[in-house]
Order: structure tokens, then C-alpha cells, then sequence
């Protein structure tokens, strides 16, 4: 006996998961991938977190922000699964082949950061991709993260120490 | 060899993340596959309509019933004979249900595939949680008696089995009489003993009331657990009485010293209890926070070190049985 069907009901400007996730998705995907360093991974970290969104979108929607509710997911599970695995590395950096000798010099620079990226622990290396790919403000990172502004600030600071020495070091070896 | 300032490596570093954010295929079917994993959301269904679904029990066939928000209290369900006197509330994430007192705790089985499976004791009556208490884990068989909170299966009727979503929270109910399961499912609602989540460092200790503190009016506990999203999810709750209050009141009196750094609690308790104020008409408050893992109390007194007396007088035997502090490491 169905007395009551139901429908989840938006309003204007309220959009529904549909159109949320088709507008967001790639995004969400670049963010897990620059996150985990891998194809795998970001699929796997995103579809569980739309999965969590999808089952409680009318909260969702209504008491957070869904992109960072989603970003805050993906990186905790990474930070899980980093945990899981006794922190050992969890990622390597796929280095492409790069078609024009005219950006070697630069892509040979990013692939130093982008090394360095996969050695930093998954807060830390959050915080830059947050900071410096999603272009957050440092109170933004640390609601993401789930830690104090000054831990967030502290994660950058030292991902750009350690990202500098591997610059610095790659061309003193040439 | 090149000087590299903040500007310099911010500059590679957007470079470089926008370079590599290139790579990643973005075409493949993640919302899709996320819509087909997720469980339907029908909207929000009453477990009050619980006397529609027993209807619904005797041809086995799932049954929507009304759409409410907040599920009325359970006092109009007419008196069954034949049920257990003693009855006790147990807590979870938004809402809570009544169950027989003599009921155990135990593990709410997941959905791996189109299996069932449970980490962890399912045998006796038992309240289950979406806990693991043991590596071993096996397909979850048996009839019940049992509530599974955050239950894997859907809403309706399958035989002795109920599943109903209240609050946007699954709790299924199966037992081998109509009368038990309905008492059970009526009493599924919005729980207001503890706030559902809480955050990092748990609720605001308050102020420090010196004087005035009269008799205790309530003690409670509220246990929350790190979820997924980073959030501290109520797992467990509990109405403690004034005898606790003054076992724990006694234990806290001459604590250990604590100078632990407790920045990533696995688990949280919070104490809070409701006091007489002597000087005046409204009750005065006082909360304590527990951080398990770490074995520090935070209190607006300061922080000490948590005994094995202070956890006698809040951890009860569900407590102990749930919370993974407890449980220990799995084997």
C-alpha cells in the first residue's frame, strides 16, 4: 500500500545530485588523481565519495558545501589507505614522454615537483594540491582537512622546503 | 645552480599540477557507477507505519509507507501482551530504538556483492552496529532476534525481517513474533540524547561553575567515532545515573596528569552532566571529553590522564562492546 511517493525536491538555485555531479565531476577527478598520484586510485576515491553524496544529498546539500564535503572524503581516504599500507609510498609518478624537445627543461621541473609530490605524506601533499591547483585560502584548507589553519599553512610551508632542496639538488647534480 | 624563492617553486608547483591534472581520463562513468552503488533513496519512511508493514509481513512484499520527518513519540502504540517488561534505548548517528534490556550487542553485517557478511559475533539477540570485532569475517546467517543500525539491506518486509529509514538512517529488525518486532520498529525515532556528530575536539567544554553546583540531575555519555568523512559520528549513547556520576565524580577527584598530545582521536566520549544550581533556577553544566585512544580527559578544569575508575563509571557493558577502543586489535 503506497500512500506517499516521494521525490527529492530541489529549488531554484538548489541543483540535484544530477546535475551537481555531471557539473563537478571531472573536476573532482583531477583533484583525486593530483591527491593519489593515480588513475585508480581517484576513480576509486571519488565513486565512493558520490556514492556517500548520492545516498545523503538532501543533507549534503544542505548543511555543507558538496565539493569540499567530497574533497574532504577523498582525502581522508587516501589518508587511510596510506595509513593501511604502513605509510609506505603509494603512488609512483608516471613520468609521460614528452613530443618537443623545446619543453624539457620545463617538464623535466615539473616532474621534480611532481616526485616530490609523490614522497610528501597525503595531508601534506593535499594541502599543496589545494593551495596551489584548487587555489583555496588557507582557512578553506583546513576545513577540508579537517586540521587548523596553522597545521594547513605548516603542510605547505613544508612541501615547498622539500620541493625546493629536490629542485635545487636536481640541478646540482646536473 | 638556480636560486629557487617561494614565488619561483609556487609558480612550478601550479605548473606542474595543472600539467599533470591533464592526464587524468576523466570520461570514465564515475557518477554512474557511483548512482548504482549507492542505496536507493526513496525519501524517508516511518517506522510508526509499522503496523501497515506487519499487514505487509504476511504476503512478504515490500511496503512504502508515508513520508514524515520527525517520527512522534511512541506512547499512542497500544499495550501487546506477551513482551518483555525491561526495555532499554540504544543510539545511533541521528536516531535511536527501544530494545528488550536483555538484548546483546554484536556486528551489522555488510553487502559484499550479493552476500552478507559479518566480522564479528551475530549469535543470541543482539543490537548490530557497522563495527568489526574480529579478521574473520563470514556470510551472516541466522534468523535473529537482532536490530542492525546502518542496516545493507532495503526498506520493506522479507519474511520475519523488517527495514525501515528514518532520519536518513536504515535500521533493519527482525525477530520470530509480529508483536516484538512491531514494539521494536515503533520505537525507531529521532533521537535527543547526544548530537549526532560532533567535531575534532568534541563539544565545548563551557564555563567553569565554582559554586552552586548542587545535586546532579542527569549524567550521559556519548560516544562518537572518526567516520570517513572526517566527521565524529555518534556510535553509541547511554543515560547514566546519579550513582555513576558520583563513581565518576570520585574518580576524577585526584587524577593523573596529562600532557599527552591527543590531535587525532580515533574515538571521543563525552561526558555531560546536569546539576542543581544552588544559587539559582537553572541547571548548570559540566562536560567532559575522553579521548580513548589517547587516555585524556579534557575538561574545562583542565586535562588529566583517564583511569581505569573513570572508565568503570561511564563504560558499560555496550559500550565495551561497540567502541573499538574496547574491542581492541582484531584477531
Amino acid at each position: 500500500m503506497e500512500v506517499g511517493a516521494t521525490k527529492e525536491r530541489t529549488t531554484a538555485g538548489d541543483p540535484s545530485f544530477d546535475e551537481w555531479v555531471e557539473a563537478r565531476v571531472a573536476a573532482l577527478l583531477r583533484f583525486a588523481y593530483l591527491v593519489t598520484g593515480s588513475q585508480h586510485a581517484a576513480e576509486d576515491a571519488v565513486q565512493s565519495a558520490l556514492t556517500r553524496v548520492c545516498e545523503k544529498w538532501s543533507r549534503v546539500r544542505r548543511t555543507t558545501d558538496p565539493d569540499a564535503y567530497v574533497r574532504r572524503m577523498v582525502v581522508n581516504a587516501h589518508v587511510s589507505a596510506w595509513r593501511r599500507s604502513g605509510r609506505r609510498e603509494l603512488a609512483v609518478a608516471e613520468v609521460r614522454d614528452t613530443e618537443t624537445a623545446d619543453h624539457a627543461v620545463h617538464i623535466a621541473t615539473g616532474d621534480a615537483v611532481w616526485r616530490v609530490c609523490a614522497t610528501l605524506p597525503p595531508q601534506q601533499r593535499a594541502a599543496v594540491v589545494l593551495r596551489f591547483y584548487e587555489d583555496l585560502e588557507y582557512a578553506e584548507i583546513a576545513a577540508v582537512l579537517g586540521v587548523a589553519q596553522a597545521t594547513a599553512r605548516s603542510h605547505v610551508h613544508r612541501a615547498l622546503a622539500a620541493m625546493r632542496s629536490e629542485l635545487e639538488q636536481e640541478d646540482h647534480d646536473g | 645552480m638556480a636560486e629557487y624563492d617561494d614565488p619561483e617553486v609556487e609558480r612550478l608547483v601550479r605548473a606542474s599540477l595543472d600539467t599533470h591534472a591533464g592526464e587524468v581520463d576523466t570520461t570514465v562513468p564515475a557518477a554512474a557507477r557511483a548512482r548504482a552503488a549507492a542505496r536507493p533513496h526513496r525519501g524517508r519512511w516511518m517506522a510508526a507505519g509499522a503496523a501497515v508493514a506487519v499487514a505487509g509481513a504476511i504476503s512478504a512484499v515490500t511496503v512504502p509507507v508515508l513520508v514524515v520527518d520527525h517520527q512522534e513519540p511512541t506512547d499512542d502504540v497500544q499495550p501487546l501482551t506477551g513482551l518483555p517488561t525491561q526495555w532499554r534505548t540504544e543510539y545511533w548517528h541521528d536516531i535511536s530504538v527501544e530494545v528488550p534490556a536483555d538484548w546483546g550487542w554484536g556486528v551489522t553485517p555488510t553487502r559484499v556483492g550479493d552476500q552478507l557478511v559479518r566480522c564479528g559475533d551475530g549469535s543470541g539477540a543482539y543490537v548490530g552496529r557497522p563495527i568489526a570485532t574480529s579478521d574473520l569475517c563470514a556470510e551472516a546467517t541466522g534468523a535473529g532476534p537482532y536490530v542492525w543500525f546502518d542496516s545493507p539491506l532495503e526498506p520493506g518486509v522479507d519474511g520475519d525481517q523488517e527495514t525501515v529509514e528514518v532520519d536518513g538512517e536504515r535500521v533493519t529488525v527482525a525477530t520470530d513474533g509480529a508483536a516484538l518486532r512491531e514494539r521494536i520498529l515503533s520505537s525507531v525515532k529521532e533521537q535527543h540524547l547526544c548530537p549526532a556528530a560532533t567535531g575534532e575536539r568534541g563539544p565545548g567544554l563551557g564555563g567553569t561553575p565554582i559554586d552552586g553546583l548542587g545535586d546532579v540531575q542527569s549524567f550521559e555519555m556519548c560516544a562518537y567515532a572518526l567516520a570517513e568523512d572526517g566527521t565524529y559520528q555518534l556510535v553509541y549513547g547511554a543515560e547514566l545515573g546519579e550513582r555513576d556520576y558520583l563513581r565518576w565524580s570520585r574518580a576524577i577527584n585526584d587524577p593523573p596528569q596529562s600532557d599527552l598530545d591527543c590531535s587525532s582521536a580515533q574515538e571521543l566520549v563525552v561526558l555531560k552532566g546536569s546539576f542543581d544550581d544552588t544559587f539559582g533556577t537553572e541547571p548548570l553544566a559540566l562536560t567532559w571529553v575522553v579521548d580513548l585512544p589517547c587516555g585524556q580527559v579534557r575538561s574545562a578544569y583542565g586535562d588529566f590522564g583517564l583511569t581505569d575508575e573513570m572508565e568503570a563509571a561511564w563504560a558499560g557493558e555496550g559500550a565495551r562492546k561497540t567502541l573499538s577502543y574496547f574491542i581492541g586489535p582484531l584477531g
